[in-house]
């Protein structure tokens, strides 16, 4: 089981003995990293500011004509109703980003727990848990949140929650092959020997050093879930009221829209597109950074 | 071979995790009368026994009553039964390869099962075809002048790669080359082998994208640390030229990582091609497990998932055995 | 088996309503024809030639768009849509349907304009409508009233056979309406016309006796469609007890169902033993029919485009004017003279029980907006249930809307009365469309938009089939809908009569007023048309004062062929009749051929 180790350290060790010109890079962040931040901060922030902007007025039917191409009233154009694509991608950007946050929130929030315990306390509660691990990333992960969403109703909690149960898994993985490696540490060992109790530990020195890579692993998974909102707007299966990205992208969509009114799509496939690419980029720089082991997601 | 047994073991363990759940799930979240009988099912037989409201009401000239259908079919499909009864019973017809019937349009689920499958198979192989055959040329021209200007740029190809939404690819693949130029057909067209690959090219290309750049960056960084390897060197230093270097000592012991994530992914992709089925038309299990959810199609809905994850756990399997065939220091781990 | 089958239960049912209903809407349809029709009988001013259907807000260049161009206008496109002159046999005509259909049984399953486009194929109708909108025997030899309204006597055409080699005689008509009064759904639809004890009675050979309950001398104009498509009495018998044999129809007509592929396509072959020739009736050109069930009109413009598709139907504007914007490359018949797009209430749930809430909510709906933005440009505005150029059109009406101003009082005074039916001084109401579709999400933003000031908005998105089962049963508060526009509004009676409220209502909005139902009656019992217009037009007054719908926009139904392609609207009936060409979407096909 000492295995799980096995990697890191030949990583480690190759790392030290032959030093690639990616190394450099692997040592800071990066311009890249920042820009990244930048980009997601600006969209975040307009997102929660979307209700005090001066795009409240544009969100309606009849700002502007139908599909009018962009202009300084309208940066983005506007879409079939005459709404303004600008605001509309600002108040698309609320839902998404909610759902991408939520969704990791909430499987950072069961799954790393999991996670911590089966790879702290192995034997038969790491079997159960790993077998529920694996059961869950066997499932078809679209089929599994349209049987639910379906069942239930399609408002963001549930979409948001959905998203999180299949995150749960992933993390949950991680989670559990960073805890084995961190368990054998000393410093863990340690407090082990002294007698401290096992929650303690699991808390106090576990989970700051599970968090780093679990942190890495949600940058990409805000980005897999804003992603699988915009399948389920595809599906008809998205958030019920107001604007998403998916579902803008999906009303841009057909062949005449797409040609008479180019940027009804592509606005915000644009943003999606920069969004996820930020957090993919982001989520790999502090990898690197870290020298966090690849995990399949 | 007590590995193989173990894996067998496992994979039986996850495929009754998952039905129970789907089972369970169709089940308790939807009203199973309802989704066989729609709105009859709210029918309040206690009153029209008592004689308080009339029966029969909606079906003119049938000699049955509301009623009577009601408690037939809680008869029929053992609607009385505990969950697990009916788990046992449905489980006991899938292995005498009976999925049901769908209650749609009275199909055997079998042969919805038999009509679409192929399809979504032959649109996974072109993608993993396209993958493939994309992937490898590009990660050894990369890893062969690794950090150069070329793989810089491929770099941050794959990075966009990555970033672009598979809908947002597919809609822009089919708007430009099949409505646009009109290279490619916009439905699926199941007349014939060349008309069939052709319609699937551009689904096929959607799917295989993000897997290519996702192969190219997992390979060209095994490229890269074999490349270091003494034997390279000593073939470089032999004067073989680099093509052949690249293509028959470097490849080879680099495919390890890509050989792992191949196998989960097309796994994966089974149950991964709804969306793509739905903007390219294509009639496969996708298309027909997002309907059958949608309609309550309990039994359809059943039966996929059933295929989908069998082949989902198979593939691992073997991907695994091939895998400590191939190198039996994994067998521990 | 056949237990399982029985699940097919209510929603099958319902479906079966449906069915009923589309049978109802279909026969009805809407055509621009028939329209035009109408009013060249009764009010030559407007007579325009019924030969193409005319974009609505079009001149006729536009509709000369529908040629191949060279040549000018109307009478070219007159000569491609109705000529035989050098007609060549052979090919396969791909067209697309709106949706797939679950069967193909005329007693059985629900029949759709899209179930219409194929069964036509398959099966011949009684009765149809001339090009001018009167109802012409079709496999009918003739049908004649008696004096008191209550007996209608089917007079059949000797020699037909079905394609099994069965006889079209009076014994398979009664087979096929035992089969619909057997059926609980479709019988909904012909039961409260028939006497209940002994609806059809056998003459001779080839004569019947229909039975009426009330005096009706328009009974003929019901045998358009599902209720008078007869099929094989030994194929009904076999599908009763092998359902999947409902996907496989047997017909008299001039094709034969060759194979079927749920959701992929459908094909039909000449039937090279059909009773009709060019002398008598219409002769077939083509070698197969082949339909394409594609429910993103988008992608069928895009697959004829393509050339994937000869031929398509939409009712999506913007499916429309894409076409449109092709020019000559396609042969266009439009047609809006038909159904209506309206917002549709169920007067007998909370809160749309109450006419203050009927009428608050159709002064607030944003119906300009809803003209402007889901007509794309294209739909015309409607007022009541017929096209303004038609003789039943009521001009006196306008369809209320975009006051909210009118709409604060009412809710207020009902809030005030019914507090549990409001939160936060707005009144809550569910809005049930169908989906998922781009457009009704676009129509529902609009609509919910204009509500919003005094409705808590709760939107629920069903699948089309589940939104007209909750419609028939009444399972709904308010909904979008689209009906009317038979080519002759009684056939439209149905929507509006008391007899048609029930467990499954084909009355939706399960609205009865007995003076209102003594008008529908009265105009059913007449064939004098002065009399039936003055009558209809009182209707349409009761319907507007009771505000049960609020109408928004004409149904623009887009059948839209390659160039190539001739004879769209020449199919004649056996007695050398011409045939009105495209209704809602269903039309025949079988007298197109490929030119080149």
């Amino acid at each position: 089981m000492g295995d799980d180790n096995f990697p890191n350290v030949e990583v480690a060790m190759e790392d030290v003995l032959d030093p690639t010109p990616d190394d450099a890079v692997k040592r800071k962040l990066g311009v890249g990293f920042w820009i990244a931040i930048g980009w997601l901060a600006l969209i975040t922030l307009l997102a929660i500011l979307a209700p005090i902007l001066p795009i409240d007025g544009q969100n309606v039917t009849g700002a502007g004509g139908r599909l009018d191409g962009p202009s300084m009233s309208h940066l983005f154009g506007t879409d079939a109703n005459g709404r303004d694509v600008f605001a509309r991608t600002i108040w698309g950007a609320r839902v998404s980003l909610s759902v991408g946050f939520i969704a990791i929130v909430a499987g950072m929030g069961i799954g790393g727990p999991l996670g911590i315990i089966s790879g702290y306390f192995r034997g038969k509660i790491d079997a159960v848990i790993s077998f529920v691990f694996v059961s869950l990333l066997s499932f078809p992960s679209l089929v599994l949140a349209l049987l639910i969403v379906n069942s239930l109703d399609r408002s963001l909690k549930v979409v948001a929650m959905v998203l999180g149960i299949l995150a749960i898994a992933p993390i949950g993985r991680l989670a559990r092959a960073n805890t084995i490696v961190f368990a054998e540490r000393e410093f863990v060992q340690a407090a082990r020997v002294i007698g401290a109790k096992d929650v303690r530990i699991m808390v106090r020195e576990l989970l700051p050093n599970v968090l780093i890579p679990m942190g890495a692993l949600a940058l990409l998974g805000v980005a897999v879930a804003i992603v699988a909102e915009g399948g389920l707007a595809f599906l008809g299966l998205s958030v019920k009221e107001g604007a998403t990205w998916g579902k803008m992208i999906l009303a841009g969509s057909d062949a005449r829209t797409l040609r008479t009114g180019t940027h009804v799509a592509m606005a915000p496939i644009g943003v999606m597109f920069l969004t996820v690419l930020a957090l993919n980029y982001a989520g790999d720089r502090v990898r690197s950074y870290f020298d966090v082991r690849e995990t399949a997601f | 071979m007590r590995y193989i047994l173990q894996r067998i073991g496992q994979l039986v363990m996850v495929l009754f995790a998952v039905t129970v759940i789907t089972f369970a799930s169709v089940n308790v979240l939807g009203d199973p009368l309802t989704n066989i009988l729609g709105p009859l099912a709210s029918i309040d037989c206690a009153d029209v026994n008592a004689g308080l409201k009339p029966d029969s009401s909606t079906r003119g000239g049938t000699s049955e009553g509301d009623c009577a259908v009601v408690e037939r079919t809680r008869a029929e499909f053992n609607l009385d039964s505990a969950l697990p009864v009916r788990y046992a019973r449905w489980v006991g017809d899938i292995s005498t390869g009976d999925f049901g019937t769908s209650f749609q349009n009275q199909l055997p689920v079998s042969t919805v099962i038999k009509n679409k499958l192929p399809v979504t198979l032959r649109l996974v192989g072109v993608g993993l075809f396209f993958s493939i055959v994309l992937s490898i040329p590009w990660a050894l021209l990369s890893a062969y002048r690794a950090n150069r200007p070329f793989d810089n740029v491929s770099t941050v190809v794959s990075f966009g790669l990555l970033a672009i939404p598979n809908f947002a690819m597919g809609v822009i693949l089919l708007y430009f080359f099949a409505v646009r130029w009109q290279f490619f057909p916009t439905r699926y067209d199941p007349d014939g082998i060349y008309n069939q690959l052709k319609s699937l090219f551009l689904p096929g290309l959607t799917l295989a994208l993000p897997l290519a750049a996702t192969y190219q960056r997992l390979l060209r960084t095994d490229l890269i640390t074999t490349l270091q390897e003494d034997f390279v060197h000593m073939a470089r230093a032999k004067g073989m030229p680099p093509r052949s270097i690249m293509t028959r000592h470097a490849l080879r012991p680099s495919m390890f990582s890509v050989l792992t994530v191949f196998g989960i992914n097309t796994g994966a992709l089974l149950g991964g091609t709804l969306v793509i089925e739905r903007i390219f038309s294509i009639p496969g299990v996708g298309t027909e497990i997002v309907t059958a959810i949608v309609r309550d199609d309990t039994p359809v809905v059943l039966g996929i998932v059933v295929i989908i994850v069998t082949g989902f756990v198979l593939i691992n399997l073997l991907v695994d055995l091939l895998y400590s065939v191939l190198d039996p220091r994994v067998r521990r781990g | 088996m056949s237990n399982r089958s029985k699940r097919v239960s209510v929603s099958k049912i319902v479906a079966g309503l449906l069915a009923m209903s589309l049978i109802a809407a279909a026969c009805g349809d809407s055509s621009s024809d028939t329209s035009t029709a109408a009013t060249t009988t009764a009010a030559p001013t407007t007579a325009a030639p019924a030969t193409t259907a005319a974009p609505p807000k079009e001149d006729a260049t536009s509709s000369a768009t529908a040629d191949k161009g060279d040549s000018s206008a109307e009478t070219t496109v007159t000569d491609v849509l109705r000529t035989i002159d050098g007609a060549k046999s052979g090919g396969t005509l791909r067209l697309s349907v709106l949706s797939e259909t679950d069967g193909l049984n005329p007693t059985v399953n629900r029949f759709s304009p899209t179930a219409y486009q194929m069964g036509y194929t398959v099966f011949e109708p009684l009765f149809y409508w001339d090009a001018s909108g009167q109802i012409t025997p079709y496999l009918a030899e003739s049908g004649t009233n008696s004096d008191d309204g209550l007996t209608f006597t089917l007079k059949l055409r000797p020699n037909i056979t079905f394609t099994d080699g069965e006889p079209l005689d009076a014994d398979a008509i009664i087979v096929n309406f035992e089969a619909l009064l057997a059926d609980p759904l479709i019988s909904l639809a012909v039961r409260p016309a028939l006497d209940a004890d002994v609806p059809v009675t056998k003459v001779d050979d080839l004569t019947v006796e229909f039975h009426l309950a009330l005096p009706n001398k328009q009974f003929a104009t019901g045998l358009d469609g599902q209720l008078g498509m007869p099929g094989s009495p030994k194929w009904l018998a076999a599908a009763k007890d092998d359902q999947a044999l409902n996907q496989e129809p047997v017909g008299t007509g001039p094709f034969v169902f060759d194979s079927r592929v749920q959701d992929s396509v459908t094909k039909f072959v000449k039937n090279p033993d059909w009773w009709q020739t060019r002398d008598n009736g219409t002769e077939v050109y083509l070698d197969a029919i082949e339909f394409y069930p594609v429910t993103d009109s988008q992608i069928a413009v895009s697959q004829l485009i393509g050339g994937e598709l000869d031929g398509m139907q939409t009712t999506n504007p913007t499916a429309t004017a894409a076409i449109r914007d092709e020019g000559d490359k396609f042969i266009r018949l439009e047609d809006d003279q038909g159904q209506e797009s309206f917002a549709m209430m169920n007067s007998t749930v909370p809160p749309f029980d109450d006419i203050r809430v009927r009428q608050a909510v159709t002064f607030a709906a944003a119906r300009q907006n809803y003209i402007d933005f889901a007509g794309a440009g294209i739909l015309r505005g409607s007022d009541t249930m017929f096209a303004p150029e038609l003789i039943w059109n009521n001009a006196d009406i306008k369809q209320e809307g975009d006051q909210p101003e009118l709409a604060g009082p009412l809710v207020e005074s009902y809030c005030a009365d019914v507090p549990e039916g409001c939160t936060d001084g707005r009144v809550n109401i569910d809005f049930e469309y169908s989906g998922p579709s781009v457009d009704q999400e676009n129509i529902a933003d609009i609509l919910s938009e204009g509500w919003g000031d005094f409705f808590n908005v709760n939107r629920v998105v069903l699948l089309e089939d589940d939104h007209i089962t909750n419609v028939a049963l009444g399972a709904y508060q308010i909904v979008t809908w689209r009906q009317f526009g038979a080519p002759d509004p009684t056939a439209d009676r149905v929507w509006l009569a008391c007899d048609s409220i029930g467990f499954v209502s084909l009355n939706w909005p399960r609205y009865c007023d007995q003076s209102r139902e003594d008008l529908l009656n009265a105009a059913r019992a007449t064939d004098v048309l002065s009399e039936r217009v003055d009558l209809w037009k009182q209707i349409q007054q009761k319907i507007h004062d009771d505000y049960l719908y609020i109408f928004f926009t004409r149904t623009l139904w887009d059948n839209a062929f390659v160039a190539n392609t001739r004879n769209q609207c020449g199919v004649k009936s056996p007695d050398g009749v011409e045939l009105l060409c495209t209704s809602s979407g269903a039309m025949f096909n079988h007298g197109i051929w490929f030119d080149k």
